[in-house]
């Protein structure tokens, strides 16, 4: 590990002036499930390192007028634990109850997880399939932006839109109505925990009280750079009556998209494209239960 | 789709290395507070050789486990164990470990049978007391004993070794008496294969081990559980990648060499199936490997019994079960 110089802020303002003093040369410490290991292994070398752990304010998970607000320093576990997490995004907790082991979850936070915009990312898929808004916060200003332009804009790290001096502060998207809406996430991975996931589906989708899809989403983390979005497969869904055989009309078009995605990688695109089938006939048959229109059996 | 399988993997193991000498010694002394000093050569890797040159010290001394002190693979004092390999210490090292006790026990017996005026061959040494099984009522406690041993100017100790009865082996037909001692066991293994993504389960396992004497039948419980998730990781999470070009380990790290965590494990059920008259300290035979081995048949066997494949060799990944799964629905329909 390189020398560098640590800083412990207690505010969010404080955060900012040191990112904004020390632009480039800042690495910043969430959980630092992912940090420490670069420092350990001198793949990142920063000249400071600004820890978050002792900001409060950015550690939250509560509703605020129909609206899931999520501070950036909120770990896995406690999303995990959280009882509206649970029944109302059941996306978001099975995306975090899954991620690493538990010390990893203790320690991680959703806004790392999603700041890091790792390939593998559980609680990043989850939120991409949600539409999220995050919230970015600089000396400079506030913004808030869905998540889907921030992975792809190119800011200081070109893995997404955040600029040097820039901290993701909040996480935020409408309660979902769970009579009308349904989440869910699946992860399959090399074994039961402490595992990167191989494909981390996730999917929502909203009916009208006739049992029309109006809304489809439909997410696959670790299949590309980022959660890749099966947009052919959710636009054959919105405006039929759904169904476990309408949903498992989806499944060749999502077949030859991965097929499409992944040619440069033929050693493993033929378990990708068959894994992704199986995942997401879990997802479906989750989101028939959770709406009370189909119970599946597998 | 879920499909369940059930497996079961038979073996037999030769104890010990094959075809060649492979001594291991032990010294032995005991002090005169009763307390006893054995040193080994065993390296104890956590598998419990050292519990049990303690328990097969106590036994034969007539003395009680807490009383016995081991220094073990200290290499500077120890003297040759041999390695922890091939199933052997508790065959190999625990006899030596029951020799040394026994040079040791010929003046403690020498001496219980001039105090209580027994002959040496009517004394039993059990638990800490020495008595005339003729007559239970002459006896002396060990530190009486001891005393007695003090008095007399005598100490208690003893070297000893053992090395298995083999024989080479013929370089022409492999011929000769490769071990002397043999364990075996059976393993009933069920699996849940999801056919649309690869996973597999391991729901449970139960294992069946002659281990001849138990020796601490916790630890061969403990033992034949780590060797199922050894062997249950060995078919469905780890492989060793190779570069074929540099022949180097593409994976040398435990994040990309996956072995089960106990979220992975099936639930063991291991059974200690006890037999008698083989060679080891009070009939005791290794389960190390053991231990190991008929899960890596029961897993391959139940996974091919849930979906109707014929693998025969290890790892069988999820990709490969689905691949199987899909070639079989194709030739079938």
């Amino acid at each position: 590990m390189k020398p560098f110089d640590f800083y412990a802020p207690t505010t969010v303002d404080e955060a900012l002036e040191l990112m904004h003093k020390y632009q480039d040369s800042v690495s910043v410490i969430a959980g630092g499930t992912d940090l420490v290991l670069e420092l350990n292994e001198y793949k990142a070398t920063p000249a400071v390192v600004i820890d978050l752990k002792k900001i409060k304010e950015l550690n939250y998970i509560r509703v605020e007028d129909g609206v899931f607000r999520i501070g950036a320093m909120a770990t896995h576990a406690s999303l995990a634990a959280d009882q509206a997490v649970k029944e109302k995004v059941r996306i978001l907790h099975d995306a975090t109850r899954q991620v690493g082991s538990p010390q990893i979850r203790n320690l991680g936070t959703i806004g790392g997880n999603i700041a890091q915009s790792s390939v593998a990312g559980d609680g990043l898929a989850a939120c991409v399939t949600l539409n999220a808004d995050v919230t970015l916060r600089s000396v400079r200003g506030t913004r808030t932006m869905s998540i889907n332009d921030f992975l792809a804009g190119e800011g200081a790290q070109k893995r997404n839109i955040l600029a040097a001096d820039e901290l993701l502060t909040e996480i935020s998207f409408p309660v979902p109505d769970t009579k009308h809406t349904a989440t869910a996430f699946y992860k399959l991975a090399k074994r039961k925990s402490l595992a990167i996931s191989v494909i981390g589906g996730g999917m929502v989708v909203t009916v009208d009280d006739n049992g029309v899809c109006t809304h489809a989403s439909m997410r696959g983390g670790a299949l590309g750079r980022y959660p890749m979005h099966f947009a052919d497969c959710e636009a054959l869904l919105v405006g039929k009556k759904l169904s476990y055989a309408a949903m498992l009309e989806t499944l060749p078009i999502m077949h030859d998209q991965i097929l499409e995605a992944n040619r440069s990688r033929p050693w493993s695109v033929f378990y990708k494209k068959e894994g992704a089938q199986g995942v997401f006939k879990k997802l479906f048959a989750d989101i028939l239960g959770q709406l009370g229109i189909e119970e599946v059996q597998e | 789709m879920k499909r369940r399988g059930t497996g079961v993997g038979c073996m037999f193991y030769g104890v010990g290395n094959t075809g060649l000498p492979n001594p291991a010694a032990a010294f032995v002394q005991v002090l005169p507070d009763t307390s006893v000093h054995v040193t080994v050569g065993a390296a104890d890797i956590g598998q419990g050789s050292s519990t049990m040159a303690a328990s097969v010290a106590a036994e034969t001394l007539g003395l009680n486990y807490e009383d016995i002190h081991v220094v073990w693979a200290d290499t500077m004092y120890a003297p040759e164990g041999g390695a922890t390999s091939a199933s052997r210490q508790t065959f190999i090292t625990g006899n030596a470990v029951k020799n040394a006790c026994q040079t040791a026990m010929g003046e403690l017996k020498r001496t219980a049978s001039e105090e209580l005026n027994v002959p040496e061959e009517d004394l039993v040494f059990r638990k800490r007391e020495i008595y005339s099984n003729k007559d239970a009522s002459v006896r002396m406690t060990y530190p009486e004993l001891m005393a007695a041993m003090g008095k007399k100017g005598r100490l208690a100790v003893g070297a000893g070794y053992y090395n298995p009865k083999t024989t080479y082996l013929s370089p022409v037909d492999m011929s000769g008496v490769p071990y002397e001692l043999y364990s075996y066991a059976t393993c009933i293994l069920e699996v849940e294969v999801d056919t649309d993504t690869g996973e597999v389960s391991l729901l449970k396992a139960v294992s069946a081990h002659d281990v001849g004497t138990p020796i601490g039948i916790k630890l061969v419980e403990g033992q034949i559980e780590g060797g199922t998730a050894m062997g249950t990781g060995f078919v469905i999470s780890e492989k060793i990648d190779v570069d074929p070009k540099t022949l180097a380990i593409k994976n040398p790290t435990l994040s990309k060499y996956i072995i089960e965590t106990s979220m992975d494990v099936p639930v063991v059920y291991p059974i200690v199936v006890s037999s008698e008259g083989e060679a080891g300290p009070f009939g005791a035979k290794g389960v190390g490997e053991p231990a190991l081995i008929p899960s890596i048949p029961a897993t391959i066997a139940a996974i091919n019994d849930a979906i109707g494949s014929s693998f025969t060799s290890t790892p069988i990944f999820p990709a490969d079960i689905v691949k199987a799964w899909k070639e079989q629905q194709k030739t079938q329909g």
